[in-house]
């Protein structure tokens, strides 16, 4: 199809596009560049769970910090290689993230949130306590990795890895979506009880798409520790994970073009923000407010005229192109 | 007759102190076409939900001589039942074929690893294909497979209910519930979805129980006919015997006796 066509060839032009214009970059706007893609694949997991399986969650963050603090732990205190490191940090995590999937079995909607919102306050309460892993109020080191006899110390090299497990992550995220189990996740948002007497075994399913969601935070979560070559347990706190909300809701619910637009959109809109009101004060500091606000006023308007987020305006993008590209050959999808 | 594949027996269901069902007992042989018929809240569909797994009833519920009391609900269409629901419960924001492979998944036992590999050779491509072909085959037998990449809940009423059908079917049931297939379709869809349940039925042998208010069609096509009225089963046999009853005639068709 077409529209198929066009997806792919367009996916893999903004891989290429990105790999290479990355290289030319300033350190500021590959620093921003770096964020957005280590984000991307950490909201992927959280809009699988939340998308695609209708499951809240408030402890995104958390669960990234587990991933971020444990592969330091694994790569600097145990001594183990960082590609090892970095996948058995997104299992941990993924582990820590089912045993906090349970209460998921019994509640749904608000109640679910406010279990994951203990999740987040029980987690943070963990990071402050185990010094000898987390280095409590005063963070600890992370190193940038040495992967395969490549060195990824340099900010420059090391954006080529964020995208490289981020376009994995993107892959597994449209496999999944695609074939048994994603189509449990859809069936367990939609219907729970009629999924289950058609045959979906729904507590594994709910269990399984926590699992994948803290799996992608806590790779995420990794690379990010890696990437600030410091991991502090404020990075991870309840305000970042309702972030992370705010993310796929923006960008889209239970797409993936949503988690990497959305991604975009909230390390983005606050630096435009930043530049629009430098023009006019020169005292950023006593504009945050302000800066706060307006990014709430904006989110606010967005989703009031696109509620189905930016993923949907993309779609509709996407079709005029295809309308004037194609030469009035018909495009459906 | 053929050995029982559903035996039902002093099934019984309390909801806060209202007796929904009361020792209701009955059995269906393997390839009958069996219909429960009954005044609205009689307990038909509360009946259904008991076979599927919704409610644990006191009594016992057995399938081919397996107890289904206290067993999981994911695991009837393993056992080889499905069924459809009086209010329709597809998945809304799928797409049509998307909902009838649901009716795959305990067959495909793809996990994790199988869906994120797709098209290596450790993947699941090739197994889900081959239930994808399945799966269009059966749309097509029910007429609906040019829906096939349309969000459910954009379907008529009568093509959803189809499409329910379809993700019964693609199961391979033996034992296919039916809660009012043919409520609110016009006469010749009616006729239409009744051939084929006597189809699927006599071609296929697959075992039908069967709510319906219909009573012409449940007439002409049932073998058996239970009656429900007020959760307790007032009347069993065939249609024309059930019919002439004085007791049904009272409830079920408000005549005065």
């Amino acid at each position: 199809m077409l529209a198929d066509r066009f997806d792919r060839i367009g996916a893999v032009a903004l891989i290429a596009c990105l790999a290479v214009v990355s290289q030319f970059m300033g350190d500021y706007h590959l620093a921003l560049l770096t964020q957005i893609t280590v984000f991307a694949l950490s909201a992927m997991g959280l809009n699988m769970l939340l998308g695609n399986t209708g499951m809240i969650s408030i402890a995104h963050a958390a669960f990234m910090g587990v991933g971020a603090f444990s592969s330091a732990y694994l790569i600097q205190n145990l001594g183990l290689p960082a590609l090892p490191a970095i996948l058995l940090a997104g299992l941990i995590t993924s582990v820590v993230g089912m045993v906090f999937g349970l209460p998921s079995l019994r509640l749904k909607g608000v109640y679910l949130a406010m279990a994951s919102f203990a999740a987040q306050i029980i987690l943070y309460w963990a990071f402050e306590q185990s010094r000898w892993l987390t280095g409590g109020q005063d963070g600890r080191f992370a190193q940038r990795p040495v992967m395969l006899g490549i060195s990824f110390m340099d900010s420059h090299r090391f954006y080529l890895l964020a995208l490289a497990f981020a376009v994995l992550g993107a892959v597994a995220n449209l496999n999944i979506e695609r074939s048994r189990l994603g189509r449990a996740f859809n069936a367990v948002r939609d219907r729970s009880q009629a999924a289950e007497m058609m045959g979906v075994n729904v507590f594994r399913t709910k269990i399984a798409s926590f699992g994948l969601a803290t799996f992608y935070a806590g790779v995420a979560g990794a690379l990010f520790g890696q990437y600030l070559e410091f991991v502090a347990i404020q990075a991870f706190s309840l305000s970042v994970s309702i972030q992370f909300l705010a993310l796929v809701i923006i960008g889209g619910l239970g797409s993936l073009a949503g988690s990497v637009l959305g991604a975009a959109f909230i390390v983005l809109v606050p630096e435009i923000l930043d530049t629009i009101i430098l023009m006019f004060s020169h005292n950023t500091g006593e504009m945050a407010p302000i800066r706060l606000g307006v990014f709430g006023l904006i989110v606010v308007v967005f989703l009031l005229f696109e509620p189905q987020g930016l993923a949907r305006a993309w779609n509709r993008t996407r079709q005029w192109a295809l309308n004037h590209t194609g030469k009035g050959s018909q495009t459906r999808s | 007759m053929a050995a029982m594949l559903l035996e039902v027996q002093q099934v019984g269901l309390n909801f806060g102190g209202v007796q929904a069902l009361t020792d209701v007992s009955f059995s269906v042989s393997q390839g009958e076409l069996f219909s429960i018929i009954g005044p609205n809240g009689a307990g038909k569909t509360t009946l259904f939900d008991c076979i599927s797994g919704r409610y644990t009833p006191k009594g016992s519920i057995k399938f081919n001589g397996v107890e289904l009391v206290g067993q999981k609900s994911h695991l009837r269409p393993k056992l080889g039942i499905m069924r459809t629901f009086q209010n329709i419960a597809l998945f809304p924001n799928e797409t049509v074929e998307d909902n009838v492979l649901v009716g795959s998944d305990y067959r495909l036992r793809s996990g994790l690893l199988r869906s994120c590999l797709y098209w290596s050779p450790l993947g699941c491509s090739r197994q889900e294909g081959s239930h994808r072909a399945q799966a269009r085959e059966i749309m097509a037998e029910l007429g609906v497979e040019q829906f096939a990449n349309v969000p459910a809940s954009e379907l008529a009423y009568g093509t959803q209910k189809r499409v329910e059908l379809a993700r019964a079917l693609v199961a391979q049931p033996a034992l296919l519930l039916l809660d009012e297939p043919m409520a609110g379709m016009t006469s010749g869809e009616k006729m239409e979805i009744a051939a084929l349940v006597q189809k699927l039925n006599q071609e296929r042998g697959i075992t039908v129980v069967m709510i319906e208010h219909d009573m012409g069609v449940v007439m002409e096509i049932s073998h058996r006919v239970l009656v429900l009225d007020f959760g307790q089963r007032i009347a069993l046999g065939p249609p024309l015997e059930v019919i002439e009853d004085p007791q049904v005639r009272r409830a079920y068709l408000g005549e005065a006796v």
